[in-house]
């Protein structure tokens, strides 16, 4: 069960399928953002 | 339609601290955008003042260093990329039929960050030996061998950069994932365009500004030797890392900027964006190419020519794209039946101002001209004109056009034309004779110069401080509009298209609790 929020602080629940769809976008993303920080300092250690 | 149980928030200290919302979020995000302005502002007042007369008068010479690192890095990573970020709060959602960002928690992280970002970077101007001073671009080997500010600067560096990176990973996830039925990519606003395609450049190229400077931590403290020329490293490999992230940031720094304009001026000359489909695509084009330039910055360290060659001819290409969104600026404006509000004045002397840096730049594209041009101040006078003219001119615009929709007032135009024209005369009198001090031979980051370049130092000083203080005005029509004024309408300009004039103004606190359908 979605949890409705109780301030009014956050807007009305999403659908699962919309959850899971962010997470996988902005967790795909991150994974580009880390890899790129780790390629740049990989790339020039010697 | 917005629920009563949608609209309650929390007041007080608490709204602003736990804030999830992305109006408030995005109120933050400009209002910390805006202090920032008076702060590395009056930096740069301090630079001309010194700068006034040949000599040296107010300050020492190591705090003037301090004083153009501070400001440069203020202005970039404190004012200009808040406030992109604070409009795409605010007006992305709103443009999208989205009732929230898609992560509205980590939005509220993503913001948070930044003071505690900026009061490190400004506390370290009371570190031992004062703060950084080796200009924004933290150039090895001169960074290696500084006082613990760079310290300081380092680890503010990577909490601006995760910042950066998180606001930008929640708004492709917006983007791509909350628009209203009906609303394909290609009939997004275009300021939702080009915020979409800067997103994607901070991601990546944020961690490579991070790698840069962790190595440079490293080298000072940590026994590494990348950028140490006695250890077997390479001070120019710095730059080349550097200038990666440095010029898709200068793209990041007006992409934004360029969707705020393509905004506004439809608006005002009543007539849709001319080519919408031809921005978008040399939005990307200038985004792809902004990869492929960095060593334009570098021209003068000593590459090959087949190097040179292909970094100058690459800077060259860029040109095309932004004569197309210049093109289809003007285009729009012919014939429009137009009319100029205190956001298309912005706008228009975007348009005009904006032109005179892009054109400075290939100047400066070309490799034997660089050579005399590099430091100097030519290179100061035109990164402000893209950079001042450009993209401050486009957030005060923006801030001018949306400011009666997030308040529900309308602001005073009396006062807004003033600060307009005041801010434009001021800009032009502070950056025009800096052109003329650059071709002449005055190098830039100096608190001193020969007598010859005195008269044009005293106009850029005096344009510099009337350009200071007309910002007062900003502040007051700001807070006059916040604090009441004329009721704004919902469509508050005749000509505006979009989804964020069908709301109330101001809009209620979750924008689109149900999707707008777009046919």
């Amino acid at each position: 069960m979605v949890k409705q929020p109780a301030s009014g602080r956050e807007p009305a629940p999403r659908s699962p399928e919309l959850r899971r769809a962010i997470r996988r976008t902005a967790l795909l993303l991150a994974a580009i953002a880390i890899g790129m920080f780790v390629f740049t300092l990989v790339r020039h250690w010697s | 339609m917005a629920s009563a149980h949608h609209d309650e928030h929390p007041t007080g200290l608490s709204r602003w601290l736990f804030t999830t919302n992305h109006k408030d979020i995005g109120t933050l995000y400009l209002l910390f955008a805006l202090l920032m302005f008076f702060v590395g502002g009056a930096m740069a007042l301090v630079i001309r003042a010194e700068l006034f007369q040949p000599g040296l008068q107010i300050v020492d010479p190591h705090f003037f260093n301090q004083m153009t690192t501070m400001h440069a890095l203020i202005m970039i990573f404190g004012v200009v990329m808040p406030a992109f970020v604070g409009f795409a709060n605010w007006q992305l959602p709103m443009m999208i039929g989205a009732p929230d960002m898609a992560l509205p928690r980590m939005n509220n992280w993503s913001f948070w960050i930044l003071p505690f970002a900026f009061t490190l970077l400004l506390s370290s101007l009371f570190a031992p030996g004062g703060g950084p001073a080796a200009g924004w671009t933290l150039y090895a080997p001169l960074s290696v061998r500084e006082g613990m500010a760079v310290d300081f600067t380092i680890l503010s560096i990577h909490m601006m950069g995760i910042s950066s990176v998180l606001g930008a990973i929640n708004i492709i996830a917006t983007v791509l994932n909350m628009r209203a039925p009906g609303m394909n990519l290609m009939k997004m606003p275009l300021f939702v365009w080009t915020w979409l395609i800067t997103a994607f450049l901070l991601i990546a190229v944020m961690p490579v500004l991070a790698g840069a400077v962790t190595m440079l931590l490293t080298d000072r403290h940590f026994g590494t030797h990348f950028f140490d020329a006695a250890g077997g490293g390479d001070p120019v490999m710095y730059q080349h890392i550097f200038w990666f992230f440095g010029h898709p940031e200068v793209y990041i720094l007006i992409l934004p900027a360029f969707g705020l304009v393509s905004q506004i001026i439809p608006t005002f000359a009543r007539k849709p964006l001319f080519g919408y489909d031809s921005m978008v695509y040399a939005t990307a084009s200038i985004a792809f190419l902004s990869f492929i330039v960095w060593a334009h910055h570098m021209f003068t360290v000593g590459m090959p020519t087949a190097g040179e060659l292909f970094f100058m001819y690459a800077t060259m290409l860029i040109a095309v794209p932004t004569g197309v969104k210049v093109f289809n600026w003007v285009a729009t404006m012919w014939r429009g039946s137009m009319s100029f509000e205190t956001p298309m004045l912005f706008a228009v002397a975007f348009v005009f101002l904006f032109t005179i840096g892009g054109l400075s730049g290939l100047m400066l594209a070309i490799v034997p001209a660089d050579f005399q041009y590099h430091d100097t101040y030519f290179v100061v006078a035109h990164f402000h004109y893209v950079l001042v003219t450009g993209a401050i001119l486009a957030i005060m615009g923006g801030a001018y056009y949306w400011l009666p929709k997030w308040t529900g007032h309308m602001y005073n135009e009396t006062l807004g034309k003033w600060h307009f024209w005041l801010t434009v005369i001021g800009m032009n009198v502070t950056f025009f004779p800096q052109h003329f001090l650059g071709l002449a031979g005055m190098p830039r980051r100096i608190p001193d110069y020969a007598l010859q370049f005195t008269e044009f130092n005293q106009w850029s000083t005096i344009g510099a401080f009337l350009l200071g203080f007309s910002q007062i005005l900003l502040v007051i029509v700001v807070v006059q509009t916040i604090r009441g004024g004329k009721k704004a309408a919902n469509k508050v300009w005749e000509g505006a298209e979009g989804l964020e004039w069908t709301l109330s103004s101001p809009p209620p606190y979750h924008s689109f609790a149900t999707a707008p359908k777009i046919k």
